[in-house]
């Protein structure tokens, strides 16, 4: 299946590309042009077929290669480096920068690669660390900084595609702000509730080891290098960078704990020494802008707690629960009055994963003390727990000395499971390929009767099954002594699989029988490591307590009965006197009206949106969350919002259309605009097309618009494949739609399928990709007038056309379970909206990197002669336009009189709320609700930018973004969806003819389109053509 | 009648019925059995209020244009006139609505009282069990989604994946996307859904019966159990008849929200497109609620109309 010798080649030119110096390669356009092309499938392949980190390890150990003893190389990154822009992002650039700690350091830009020549003193194993810290940028980025390792030309193992560096953010605590006991405590609201601070980020040097990202592997991981020269590189995934040095050296091991004893004697602080405790809710500084101090009242003892208040009293829970993950404390050295050894307590809940533990890695002053500090467990209990530090097996106490200041700090990571959670990843992408390699011999409903002849046509698949059904019964031992015999219900799963295995693999006639399940059981397993992989934890404090002190006199986890009881019925008590539903508004006494917004999302987003406001806004708000539904009776009534927010295009001119929206902008000669700086703004933030569909043709102004609401989503579709069956089957990604019926034949003969939207969806890409609008344009001038509708152009006929023999003779399914079909590689290619890709990134952890969205197949610009285009570039001129829609926030009518102010500060919490700032802080935000890497499809451009995409994913969107096209909307338009899909249907169901069908309908549409056009006072088709037919007889040919 | 004696009377309190005008009367009676006004009020006022009123406003509002952001325009009899002359869609869901409630009620109806009928002969407790087992479907909303995913339009559908498993067929059939199966299946869901409330309102009808008429019955000469049914059972429990039958008629014509569920609004080329479904159309989608609410007002007439004939049906039972 590999192919060593493509492999080869790439190496070879990479290796190459590195040698020519920057500029040469910069200089020479057309060089880059060549390898850009070249790498699409060859990359690929090259990333898919490179194995993981354990198969090279374990081989390399075969061939008997140790870690390397010396001192190894230090590298100054500003010296001595090569650098090669990406051919997409040439305005990116490495600099050289002087840092005042650190003399002269290197920025590396979020695109392209650097490397260096680097003479290794010794063969052996090296492990690799940076120092690093983040590059400050103009735009707000907050996610990590990842980047891509590189040894002579190519990585060794796929887990050197992935390197991750965190970042540090502090809370701005109020420093006037002090509890009752004098510790650091928060600002409060006009209810005396606690607020969150905000949080900055700092850019501090920190170092780290390359280590693997998905936390498989607890140490650093190792390369094996021969004594000599090498060239390594780092390619710019995600975000800038800046480094000073690069240490490649061999792997200085923790000590064991044992060894770590013996250094520091054996004298336990006594009894009597000071026993410092700091409040877990202020931390000294976090990994993640997520991670923040939250309110727990599930126990009274919770420090501080209170009946009716809500206190910030605990950190961390589902906000802190992903590989990397930190959080970093600082114990005062005024604290601790004795040398000696001290345990450290905590008092945690970890109510999440029952019968299992979570794990955290702990590090002392940015050091790991001794070995067993990478696999700190806390285990499971609904109540919160008061114990000392373990690894499972033994409390661990740790050296303190007095007067000395320490930081404490502790990482998300996987402990003693990690090995098993690698295992089972492993098996299920073995199975996925067992399932695939089958299904290309059966399809997806095998017939159990047939003889397929698996023996013959797939004997390694039935070899990997056997592989595959040891590897799982390893791992259920395995999990077995991990659990202590706990919890049998995740093991017997695991035994159930790997009886299937057998089954399958011992008997030809059992595989087809026994596919569904397979492919079931492999969907159960993947959802299983995937929320084995959250390791949430809440921490209420966490105290030293001397060694030589007995543990009863630590702090207790749970309060005693009667105190639990007299806490719980004064909060009953205390819940009909507070107000839930102010979403923590701060004190304001000012006598400003506020601006009242309605959002009807989910309370945590409602919070979410507050927690802005408060931080931000510039205006005051009253937000209100309200149930869907609630706008319409409450405007009818009078009594509604003055801003409504996320409301769809289509309720948008519904609503204007009926003077229940206030046009926010009217482009006329003369026209009175309070808000004169709407069509700047919108230019500055929004892609152009994204106000297509928010505006109305201006009845008093012909060939001018009137604007409603300000873009706030926008939704488009994109090209979603699976890079490694696309490698399997020897295919590209189709650009055109002709190269998309080239590769359909393929996929089909291994019976995958292709999805595609139908009925109108798929209409309008096809006929956008064309130029051609929805509406006519009678008098074509170039603004729709909506009075018909255009699909019985010939231009859309063909498109129909088109669309009708995809799903007639290239039968693609018209309704299918888009994330299955996709998970299981039934379904490799499908055009859906782009926000797929958080079903996808989220639910479907396994499939990490095989998967891609891209640019959606176009077509091909023919001029008048039928020629196609190319532009000054010699690229031929693809139209891959995508429809989109936007959802907007809009100005409700004015019921009550609103004053000049009041109107003023509507439009300034608009420009607010849809400006990059405002949105980037809520995509950021939106990850804490939704799941990590979770996008929303915000219109701001530059908010969906600084979205933590890769740069792959980035360029692809971008390249989207450049191809989109609104649709406007006119009176009665929704009657458009309905009789294109009878018209669709017809001809699916029933094999009836395209263009029959869709002419058929043309009559029903264009009656609607008139009669509401009546309603409205608007000028009607009929009229229209009684005026004009005399003077221009052309328009209505 | 003197004058003098018109002022005495005036003045004099009247008691008899003949002295009072009707309003007065009334009152009088009214006040004279206020208990029972005042405990029926809190439910009246609620049903005048939030049922009452807003069928007659909903007959006023369909002689207007109202799109429900603005004030109505009255249009006189506009609305009505393109109902019945202008509107295909209308005449296409009068039909469905009638094949459903020609089809559904009387089926359900009947298939209600038999179902009863052999229950109600079971022992109390394993009756007990049974009518749980047949009145379950109409508790849980919405079970009907079950056929949803039998008829499922993609190839994992039950259905489907049967029919593509034995080589019936090679493509998934769109079940509810295809007229030709639209209608039947949604047919066959509405009754498998309809034995709710009716169900049991006869079941309760059948205990009252009172076991003194049937041996009186027996003496005079009813010679089998269909006689029974009709000439004692029936008449017996006329009120729950009624009551069954008003349900099934809302019922049946109030039907629209499982075809929406399951066959989508709108249901391929109007092919299960009933009066409720041109109702939200007009109302929810195309914000016309005037020419909804002159929908509604065709619909409640329709449902007077056969309540009346119902009724007279009725008045036949034991004849």
């Amino acid at each position: 299946m590999r192919s060593p010798k493509t492999a080869k080649v790439i190496a070879v030119i990479l290796a190459l590309l590195m040698l020519i110096p920057a500029g040469v390669c910069a200089a020479s356009g057309t060089d880059t042009e060549t390898t850009a092309e070249k790498t699409t499938m060859d990359q690929v392949k090259e990333y898919l077929y490179s194995e993981d980190y354990h198969t090279y390890i374990t081989e390399m150990n075969a061939q008997g290669w140790t870690d390397a003893k010396g001192a190894g190389v230090t590298v100054r990154a500003a010296e001595g480096y090569t650098y090669k822009p990406d051919p997409d992002y040439p305005e990116q650039n490495v600099e050289v920068l002087d840092d005042a700690e650190m003399g002269k350091v290197l920025h590396m830009p979020e695109a392209g690669m650097t490397s260096w020549t680097v003479n290794v003193p010794e063969t052996g194993y090296y492990v690799v660390r940076i120092q690093y810290k983040p590059y400050e940028t103009k735009s707000i980025n907050t996610s990590n900084i990842k980047r891509e390792f590189f040894v002579d030309g190519k990585a060794p193992f796929s887990e050197s595609y992935y390197y991750e560096f965190t970042r540090r953010f502090v809370d701005d605590f109020n420093a006037d702000a002090k509890r009752e006991d004098g510790t650091q405590g928060f600002t409060l609201d006009k209810n005396g509730n606690e607020k969150k601070p905000q949080k900055t980020q700092i850019y501090q040097w920190s170092e780290s080891y390359l280590r693997d990202s998905q936390g498989y592997e607890l140490q650093p991981l190792k390369y094996a290098l021969s004594k000599g020269e090498h060239t390594i590189a780092f390619n710019a995934t995600m975000n800038d960078i800046i480094i000073s040095e690069i240490y490649i050296e061999p792997y200085d091991a923790p000590l064991t704990y044992e060894e770590y004893l013996a250094n520091h004697g054996s004298k336990d602080a006594s009894a009597s020494a000071n026993a410092p405790k700091i409040q877990a809710e202020t931390p000294t500084a976090t990994s993640d802008l997520t991670i923040y101090a939250l309110n727990d009242r599930t126990s009274s003892v919770t420090e501080p707690q209170h009946a009716s208040k809500q206190l910030l009293n605990t950190i961390g829970d589902s906000k802190w629960q992903t590989f990397g993950q930190w959080i970093e404390w600082t114990i005062p050295g005024s604290e601790i009055t004795e040398d000696g050894y001290y345990y450290i307590v905590p008092r945690f809940k970890q109510a999440i994963r029952e019968g299992l533990y979570v794990s955290r890695v702990l590090y002392i002053n940015g050091e790991i003390p001794f070995e067993n500090c990478y696999r700190i467990q806390f285990n499971y209990s609904d109540d919160w727990q008061c114990t000392p530090l373990n690894d499972g097996e033994q409390d661990l106490k740790f050296w303190f000395e007095a007067g000395k200041d320490y930081t404490i700090k502790m990482e998300v990571g996987y402990g003693n499971m990690a090995d098993t959670l690698r295992m089972i990843g492993d098996c299920i992408s073995d199975m996925n390929d067992i399932y695939r390699s089958i299904i290309r011999i059966t399809g997806p409903n095998p017939d159990e009767f047939v003889s397929y002849g698996f023996a013959e046509v797939i004997y390694d698949t039935i070899i990997l099954m056997r592989t595959t059904q040891l590897k799982i019964t390893d791992v259920a031992e395995q999990f077995k002594k991990i659990l202590g015999g706990k919890s049998a219900s995740d093991i017997a799963t695991l035994e159930k699989i790997a009886y299937l295995l057998q089954k399958m693999s011992s008997k030809e006639s059992e595989i087809a029988k026994n596919l569904e399940n397979l492919k079931v059981n492999t969907g159960y397993l993947g959802t299983w490591v995937m929320n084995t992989k959250l390791q949430a934890l809440n921490v209420d404090f966490i105290t030293l307590q001397p060694a030589g002190k007995d543990a009863k006199e630590y702090p207790k986890g749970n309060a005693g009965f009667w105190k639990s009881l007299s806490f719980e019925v004064s909060a009953f008590f205390a819940s009909f006197f507070t107000d839930y539903n102010s979403l923590g508004a701060i004190e304001d006494n000012s006598n400003v009206e506020p601006v009242e917004v309605w959002i009807s999302t989910s309370r945590e987003e409602a919070q979410v949106m507050r927690e802005l406001i408060d931080l931000n806004c510039p205006v005051k708000v009253n937000l209100k969350l309200v149930a869907a539904g609630t706008l319409l009776p409450a405007t009818l009534a009078g009594d509604g919002p003055d801003i409504s927010l996320a409301m769809g295009q289509t309720d948008v001119i519904n609503y204007a259309i009926r003077s229940a929206v206030e046009p926010l902008y009217v482009e006329a000669d003369g026209a009175d605009n309070l808000y004169s700086d709407y069509l700047q703004v919108c230019e500055d933030r929004f892609n152009s097309q994204a106000l297509v569909g928010l505006r109305l043709e201006n009845p008093d102004s012909p060939g001018s618009y009137i604007y409603y609401g300000i873009p706030e989503r926008l939704g488009f579709s994109m090209l979603f494949y699976r890079k490694d069956i696309f490698a399997e089957l020897d295919l590209e990604v189709p650009q055109t739609w002709d190269d998309l019926y080239k590769i359909v034949p393929t996929l089909q003969i291994n019976y995958r399928k292709i999805g595609f939207p139908s009925s109108l969806g798929g209409l309008i890409m096809l006929m956008y990709q064309r130029d051609e609008d929805i509406y006519s344009d009678i008098d074509g001038d170039g603004v729709l007038d909506g009075m018909q509708i255009n699909i019985d152009s010939r231009t859309s006929l063909e498109c129909f056309e088109e669309l009708v023999t995809l799903f007639q003779t290239f039968k693609f399914p018209r309704v299918y379970d888009l994330a299955t079909y996709f998970r299981m590689g039934e379904m490799p290619i499908a055009v859906a909206d782009y926000l797929t890709y958080n079903q996808f990134t989220i639910y479907a952890t396994e499939l990490r990197g095989l998967w891609e969205f891209t640019l959606l197949p176009g077509t091909v610009v023919r001029d008048e002669n039928g020629k196609e285009v190319y532009d000054e570039n010699g690229k031929l001129v693809i139209n891959s336009n995508a429809p989109c829609s936007v959802s907007a926030t809009v100005l409700m009518r004015d019921t009550k009189g609103r004053s000049e102010e009041l109107r003023k500060n509507c439009w300034e919490y608009m420009k607010w709320w849809t400006g990059a700032e405002a949105q980037s802080s809520y995509a950021k935000q939106y990850e804490a609700i939704i799941g990590m890497a979770a996008k929303f499809n915000t219109a701001n451009t530059e908010a969906l930018r600084n979205m933590s995409w890769t740069n792959q994913e980035r360029k692809n969107l971008e390249a989207q973004f450049a191809h989109l096209k609104g649709t406007p909307e006119f009176p009665g338009g929704y009657i458009i969806t309905r009789y294109v899909d009878f018209a669709f249907l017809n001809c699916y169901n029933n094999n009836a003819n395209a263009t029959d069908s869709l002419l058929d309908q043309i009559q029903y549409i264009n009656n609607e389109l008139s009669r509401k056009r009546k309603e409205f006072g608007l000028i009607t088709y009929e009229d229209f053509k009684d005026q004009n037919i005399e003077a221009h007889p052309e328009w209505f040919g | 009648m003197s004058q003098n004696t018109a002022v005495k009377e005036r003045k004099a309190k009247p008691v008899a019925r003949k002295d009072m005008s009707k309003a007065q009367w009334t009152l009088k009676e009214m006040k004279k059995h206020k208990a029972g006004y005042f405990m029926i009020a809190p439910f009246f006022i609620m049903f005048f209020v939030f049922t009452v009123v807003p069928v007659f406003l909903s007959m006023i509002l369909s002689f207007t244009s109202f799109n429900l952001l603005e004030w109505p325009k009255f249009i006189g009899l506009d609305n009505y006139i393109r109902l019945f002359l202008d509107d295909d869609i209308f005449l296409t869901a009068i039909q469905n609505t009638l094949i459903f409630a020609v089809v559904t009620g009387p089926v359900s109806y009947l298939l209600s009282l038999f179902v009863a009928w052999f229950i109600n002969e079971l022992p109390p407790k394993m009756r007990a069990f049974v009518t749980l087992i047949f009145y379950a479907p109409s508790i849980a909303g919405s079970m009907y989604q079950i056929f949803g995913i039998f008829f499922s339009s993609d190839r994992y559908g039950y259905v489907n994946g049967f029919l593509i498993e034995y080589n019936f067929i090679t493509e998934p059939i769109q079940f509810f996307q295809n007229a030709q199966y639209v209608m039947p299946l949604c047919i066959v869901v509405a009754l498998w859904t309809s034995l709710g409330t009716t169900f049991l309102s006869f079941i309760a009808g059948l205990q009252i019966v009172d076991n003194s008429l049937y041996e009186a019955g027996a003496l005079d000469g009813v010679k089998n159990r269909w006689q029974e049914l009709w000439y004692i059972t029936l008449p017996a429990m006329k009120e729950q008849l009624m009551f069954g039958a008003v349900m099934s008629i809302t019922g049946s014509f109030g039907f629209g929200g499982i075809v929406t569920a399951l066959a989508g609004f709108p249901s391929v080329d109007y092919c299960a497109w009933t009066i409720m479904h041109h109702l939200e159309d007009y109302g929810g989608q195309r914000f016309e609620v005037g020419y909804s609410s002159a929908i509604a007002t065709i619909l409640f007439l329709m449902m007077i109309g056969s309540n009346m004939l119902i009724k007279k049906l009725l008045s036949k039972v034991g004849q």
